[in-house]
């Protein structure tokens, strides 16, 4: 179990190279000088020269790229243009807004789509079913920017129980975290009812029942434990799109994050910001996926077994 | 066995005929499914035809002072906007542009997911640690602020947009392909054809492909509605499609503004991207269980 978690660890160690480099690639072909707008509308030539030595942004891309990950070795991850402070620093500082945002979303997907799920599965067919499954299918398709728009409009402006954005009250996180997580919840509804639906008619479920095992307990103890597999594999797989959705949802909630960091950097081109921010974010979904691999085990003592092979 | 490959051939081109025609005869029972190809059938047409009804210029992009921020009434069904231009107008029009966005946003994941796949999954051994590795990279960081990072650097415009948002969900293409090429690689008449000589590149095309199609074709489906998500988010942030074109996400980022007091701006852009994406999304479902009857449930 612990060779297997230390392995996976170090495969970080390639994703990270490769994502940074294909981040930071990418970013400094974007048009716009970051000397010029660092240096503001009014500075001389001079000025953005002076800048452009200092950042080294003379030097080509690969040697700007070999210098960053020198650096980042040394826990290092360089300078903002922007502000001139640390990027990690800067990322730190922003990065439990939105982990806070995520945590919530992810709460809420849980709390609500596993039990609608259940209850759809139990259900099957029926008109509750049905209601269940063309929400689950609305949640689906709503681009969640609109939603987000819908939420402010209903909720802040007006019935007025929530603030409209910052994050200024508890109450605040709210309406971000359900804008954030309305398409996982709606997916993770439908993954737990098909997940249910194929372990429901398993022989086991009927020979629990003619043991005369309550109905609840054979849908909480022994179906919910078995189609759990499929409903934690989502979650993980749900959370890298919860962490990219974040970038618009605090651009809409006005949520001081890492995401509106992201698409501040992007527009000030700024290049080592933007490779942070980035970078931060992809460590952070491959160690969720990593705990989320970890939670099997938990759940399932097969997969215990083969993990310690 | 090559009289072997000979007589199969006709064989096999008869079983999928049958096969396409089973997928439809199951497609037609599901009423979701059909409603959602109605849906789309009918967007796709309102997008063909846009032209012929709309004059671009003057009913879509003319700004008209005198009639702005009106709400919706006979003359203007879904009302004006904060300069005077017609909503509906702009939605029908719009919908040239959300649509094609999804669909060449597939075309560009496709042309580039299905080669690779095919070629990770037909060679196996280094090439394909290469180009899953790489997959597997691409795949690490957030589809969505990939595609904005792609957009800034390449810079805003509709293609790029197409391009932003096809590249960056190219690598799930890749994955798909793999595993279902993985699957038909092994089978007997691809033996057969490699007996005969026949070369590589048309094993693949016209043995391994044709075969392992009905995984990337649900596949591609079911994202022409998530790249028109996508795209509309980014023009929505500003870093799609710039004003004054249709786009219904720029169309939202304009009216959010108005929110307060001019909720309609908002309301009809939303609910035309979620109707497209719906009626795609049902469809797509219906699709999944006409070509795999196993995943019905």
């Amino acid at each position: 179990m612990y060779r297997y978690v230390l392995k996976r660890l170090l495969l970080l160690i390639p994703v990270i190279i490769g994502v940074s480099f294909i981040v930071y690639f990418i970013i400094s072909f974007a048009p716009g000088d970051p000397a010029r707008i660092m240096a503001g509308a009014e500075a001389s030539q001079e000025d953005i020269e002076r800048i452009r030595e200092e950042y080294g942004l003379n030097d080509s891309v690969i040697i700007r790229y070999v210098r960053y990950m020198a650096n980042f070795l040394q826990g290092d991850m360089g300078t903002s243009y922007m502000t001139g402070g640390s990027v990690f620093d800067l990322c730190m500082k922003k990065l439990p807004a939105t982990a806070a945002l995520a945590g919530v979303s992810c709460l809420f997907t849980l709390v609500i789509s596993i039990p609608l799920g259940i209850y759809s599965a139990i259900n099957q067919n029926t008109w509750k079913d049905n209601i269940a499954m063309v929400m689950a299918l609305l949640g689906v398709s709503i681009p969640t920017f609109w939603f987000g728009l819908l939420l402010i409009l209903l909720f802040a402006l007006r019935l007025g129980w929530f603030p409209s954005g910052g994050n200024e009250t508890p109450l605040s996180i709210i309406l971000p975290a359900l804008t954030l997580g309305i398409n996982m919840l709606a997916f993770m509804t439908r993954t737990t009812r098909s997940s249910m639906l194929d372990v429901v008619r398993q022989d086991y479920l009927m020979l629990a029942r003619a043991k005369g095992v309550t109905e609840k307990k054979v849908i909480s103890k022994h179906a919910l434990r078995n189609a759990l597999i499929p409903i934690i594999t989502t979650l993980g797989l749900e959370f890298g799109g919860l962490l990219g959705g974040a970038a618009m949802t605090e651009s809409v909630f006005a949520w001081p994050g890492l995401g509106r960091l992201v698409v501040d950097a992007i527009n000030q081109r700024d290049i080592p910001l933007v490779t942070g921010c980035v970078l931060i974010t992809t460590i952070l979904v491959s160690v969720v996926t990593l705990i989320v691999d970890i939670l099997y085990a938990f759940v399932d003592p097969r997969i215990k077994a083969q993990y310690s092979k | 066995m090559i009289d072997k490959t000979q007589n199969t051939a006709p064989n096999k081109k008869n079983k999928r005929r049958s096969i396409s025609a089973e997928v439809w005869r199951r497609l037609r029972k599901n009423k979701g499914a059909m409603i959602g190809l109605v849906i789309a059938v009918l967007l796709i047409l309102m997008a063909l035809t846009a032209p012929l009804l709309l004059d671009y210029k003057k009913d879509v992009i003319n700004q008209n002072i005198s009639e702005r921020l009106q709400s919706p009434s006979l003359a203007h069904p879904f009302g004006t906007d904060d300069t005077g231009r017609d909503i509906m107008n702009r939605i029908i029009y719009g919908s040239r542009y959300s649509l094609s966005v999804g669909f060449i946003a597939v075309t560009v994941s496709l042309l580039i997911g299905v080669p690779l796949g095919s070629i990770a999954g037909f060679y196996g051994g280094k090439i394909d640690n290469f180009i899953m590795r790489l997959a597997d990279v691409f795949l690490s960081i957030p589809t969505f602020l990939l595609a904005l990072v792609v957009v800034a650097a390449i810079g805003q415009s509709t293609f790029n947009l197409m391009l932003a948002v096809g590249v960056t969900s190219a690598p799930s293409f890749i994955r798909v392909t793999r595993a279902s090429v993985l699957t038909a690689r092994n089978q007997d008449y691809v033996e057969a054809a490699r007996a005969i000589g026949v070369g590589d590149l048309k094993i693949i095309f016209r043995h391994v492909l044709p075969n392992s199609l009905s995984p990337i074709i649900v596949q591609a489906t079911m994202r022409v509605g998530s790249a028109i998500i996508t795209a509309s988010t980014l023009s929505f942030l500003g870093m799609g499609v710039s004003p004054p074109t249709p786009e219904w996400g720029a169309m939202l980022s304009g009216g959010r503004k108005f929110i307060r007091d001019y909720s309609y701006m908002t309301l009809f852009p939303g609910m035309a991207i979620m109707i497209t994406v719906l009626a795609l999304n049902m469809f797509g479902d219906g699709l999944r269980d006409a070509i795999d009857p196993r995943l019905k449930r």
